[in-house]
């Protein structure tokens, strides 16, 4: 009863008027340092790739995904990869990172509690975030034409902003 | 109950103090199984069943809560354990989570991982549906908390509170053994800046008849900024390191007079296109199940590889990982690993575990393929030669379509105690696969064993071939449907370091997921 009743409370004050930060996440990146998606908002639109070492169509996406960081970084396109390989497979995968060249921030999402929070259910999930860290557009799984569809968005977003 | 007053009275202050923008979002995640057909090593003649799972998340201003509803039913189908009534509709999930730019605080089922989950580790795995043998009921296999969690980022400082009821995620969400004790505890960690961090964690679980009390401290170090600027840019090297202990009930049960243990220390290096990472693991009486120490063994996802994972013994197992891995160009990848465990509570011997695995990919724009060789032996499970190899070729057509080959073959051999049984069994795997990301997919497989598990045939002349089809379909983005119809052999599933035991079907299977 009490934990319904504190539950219950916990609720009504949230609605109190209070607001948001939008989805937050603090993960860390490959050098032990935290990360949140805070750190990156305002910049630009945001694109996060939930990936994993052993996903064919992500280590199929990545190459493709570091070409845009590369191509509209400059702009203000911010790329965060969010590794979905698990705690368990954590030292693989910066030797992955590393000898594939990826330049974008790569951040560990231990137990998949991110992915989770942003709906995620399969791999690959490349989902557009508004600078202001608003869900634009979540496709899963990897296609050349799903990656072109994401990049014009991406150019129109940067145009927008680019404008503003 | 006490600490979670306390949780509430500590962030009650914190709703003046968070920041201002609004967007709501209500998810809702479906998943509905039907089944009509056979479960042929279970209690059961003929299985026809329906599974359901909704996840309805709201998400308001800074607030997040959630609601998930499970439900079985098999009309035909009576268990062992509950011969009446094979049913169940449950609400499995419900929290409430406040987020604010430095933590968040939640109140209702939750997730969480101290340390690399030496100590503890609640989680989902995502996509499987699980059915033991004996209880014959379809759930998600879910170990959560319900209970409270606080979690805070503070500076170089993060601090994680939780505590409640833990379950068993193997088993069905109406039974009462499913609930496996109280958990409370935190974590503490510290960046010490130039990438190094400390951090020791605290979990006591009770149940009826067990207290543990474990505790566990770690350090990291990201040598990178420190290479950087001696401009050994191309370098890069990380250490972790993490030791726990239990001071309960454990202790007392541990066949050793030392205090039941485990150690795991793994050191990563990358240079320009090569790199390496060596793990080592010493475990001891630290089987809790509530936690999932790192395994260094490699988890394979190609399916005969998979199905053979060694899973580890944390009561008494020590052992190490080395994985090497060249890309010579962003389409080539080599990758070498050879792991080596001994196990020493077996009462006949130490068995051995040991793997050699090495595999080439290749990723381009048309074509992708990837082969490999796997040997290995795991003496625990008497298996003193095992030898795997497979092709996976694929090619990328129009219109995003790709049609794929999955080919795969493996030797065992198998050898009781004092030579009780000798088995040389034969394990076939291949698939066509064709997938268009956008609406379609097609996977024609077939499987090949003597495995006398199978056969009954402890000649192992007999075989048993597996053969199904299954067709994926998305009428639109939200939605996915997939017909599976044929034989799909059982055995070990692994995933994100969770292995399961997945039962053998027979028959028809109609799965819709959506996500609105």
């Amino acid at each position: 009863m009490l934990k319904k009743g504190l539950f219950l409370s916990l609720l009504l004050l949230c609605f109190g008027g209070m607001s948001d930060p939008g989805i937050t996440f603090n993960l860390e990146n490959l050098r032990n340092q935290k990360e949140s998606l805070s750190d990156h908002l305002g910049k630009g639109p945001i694109l996060i790739d939930f990936w994993a070492t052993w996903c064919k169509p992500c280590v199929k996406a990545l190459p493709k995904i570091n070409a845009l960081h590369k191509k509209y970084a400059k702009q203000g396109l911010v790329v965060i990869g969010i590794n979905e390989d698990g705690v368990r497979s954590k030292p693989k995968v910066k030797p992955f990172v590393k000898s594939m060249g990826i330049d974008f921030t790569i951040l560990f999402d231990n137990n998949s509690e991110v992915m989770r929070k942003f709906g995620a259910q399969s791999l690959p999930t490349t989902v557009l975030l508004s600078p202001e860290g608003k869900i634009i557009e979540t496709h899963s799984g990897y296609s050349a034409n799903g990656l072109k569809k994401i990049e014009t968005k991406i150019v129109d977003m940067l145009q927008e902003k680019a404008s503003d | 109950m006490n600490s979670k007053i306390i949780i509430a009275l500590i962030i009650a202050p914190l709703f003046s103090v968070l920041p201002t923008s609004s967007f709501a979002q209500l998810r809702l995640n479906t998943l509905s199984n039907f089944r009509i057909g056979e479960l042929p090593n279970s209690n059961a003649a003929a299985a026809t069943t329906y599974y359901s799972d909704a996840l309805l998340e709201y998400r308001h201003q800074f607030i997040d809560f959630g609601l998930r509803v499970e439900g079985y039913v098999s009309p035909n189908m009576k268990s062992l354990i509950q011969p009446r009534d094979n049913k169940f509709q449950k609400i499995t999930q419900r929290f409430a989570q406040i987020n604010w730019a430095w933590g968040n605080a939640r109140i209702g089922n939750l997730y969480g991982l101290f340390g690399r989950g030496m100590i503890f580790r609640a989680f989902e795995l995502p996509g499987f549906i699980y059915e033991s043998s004996i209880a014959q009921k379809q759930h998600r296999v879910i170990r959560d908390v319900d209970g409270a969690k606080l979690a805070v980022n503070w500076r170089r400082f993060s601090i994680t509170t939780l505590g409640g009821r833990i379950v068993n995620p193997l088993i069905a969400p109406d039974d009462k053994l499913r609930n496996f004790g109280n958990v409370n505890g935190g974590q503490f960690e510290a960046n010490l800046g130039f990438g190094a961090a400390v951090g020791t964690a605290y979990l006591q679980h009770k149940t009826e008849t067990v207290e543990s009390k474990l505790s566990t401290y770690f350090a990291k170090w990201s040598a990178d900024a420190l290479l950087d600027r001696m401009s050994l840019n191309d370098f890069t090297f990380d250490i972790y390191s993490e030791y726990a202990t239990d001071k309960g009930y454990a202790k007392l049960a541990a066949l050793t007079p030392k205090d039941p243990h485990a150690f795991y220390f793994s050191a990563t290096t990358t240079w320009k296109k090569t790199g390496a990472s060596f793990e080592y693991k010493d475990y001891k009486d630290f089987n809790f199940e509530i936690n999932d120490p790192p395994p260094v063994i490699r988890e394979n996802q190609e399916k005969l590889l998979n199905r053979a994972t060694h899973v580890l013994d944390a009561v008494s197992e020590k052992g190490a990982q080395l994985e090497l891995f060249y890309s010579p160009t962003w389409f080539t990848r080599f990758t070498a690993n050879f792991s080596r465990a001994i196990d020493e509570r077996a009462v006949t011997g130490r068995p051995k575990f040991a793997e050699n695995y090495l595999a080439f990919e290749y990723t381009g724009d048309k074509i992708s393929s990837k082969f490999f060789v796997d040997s290995g032996k795991d003496e625990l499970f008497s298996e003193i030669k095992r030898f795997t190899t497979g092709f996976l070729p694929d090619y990328s057509l129009m219109n995003d379509a790709t049609i794929g080959l999955d080919i795969q073959w493996q030797y065992i051999r198998k050898v009781g105690n004092r030579g009780a049984f000798d088995y040389r069994i034969y394990n076939t795997y291949a698939a066509f696969k064709f997938q268009n990301w956008r609406a379609l997919s097609l996977s024609i497989s077939m499987e090949r064993s003597n495995d006398p598990d199978l056969t009954d045939d402890l000649q192992v002349n007999k075989k048993e071939y597996f053969f199904n089809t299954s067709i994926g379909w998305r009428p639109m983005p939200q939605v996915n449907l997939l017909l599976f119809a044929g034989k799909r052999r059982g055995g070990t599933a692994c995933d994100h370091g969770y292995c399961i035991e997945l039962l053998e079907f027979n028959g028809m299977e109609f799965r819709v997921e959506t996500q609105w």
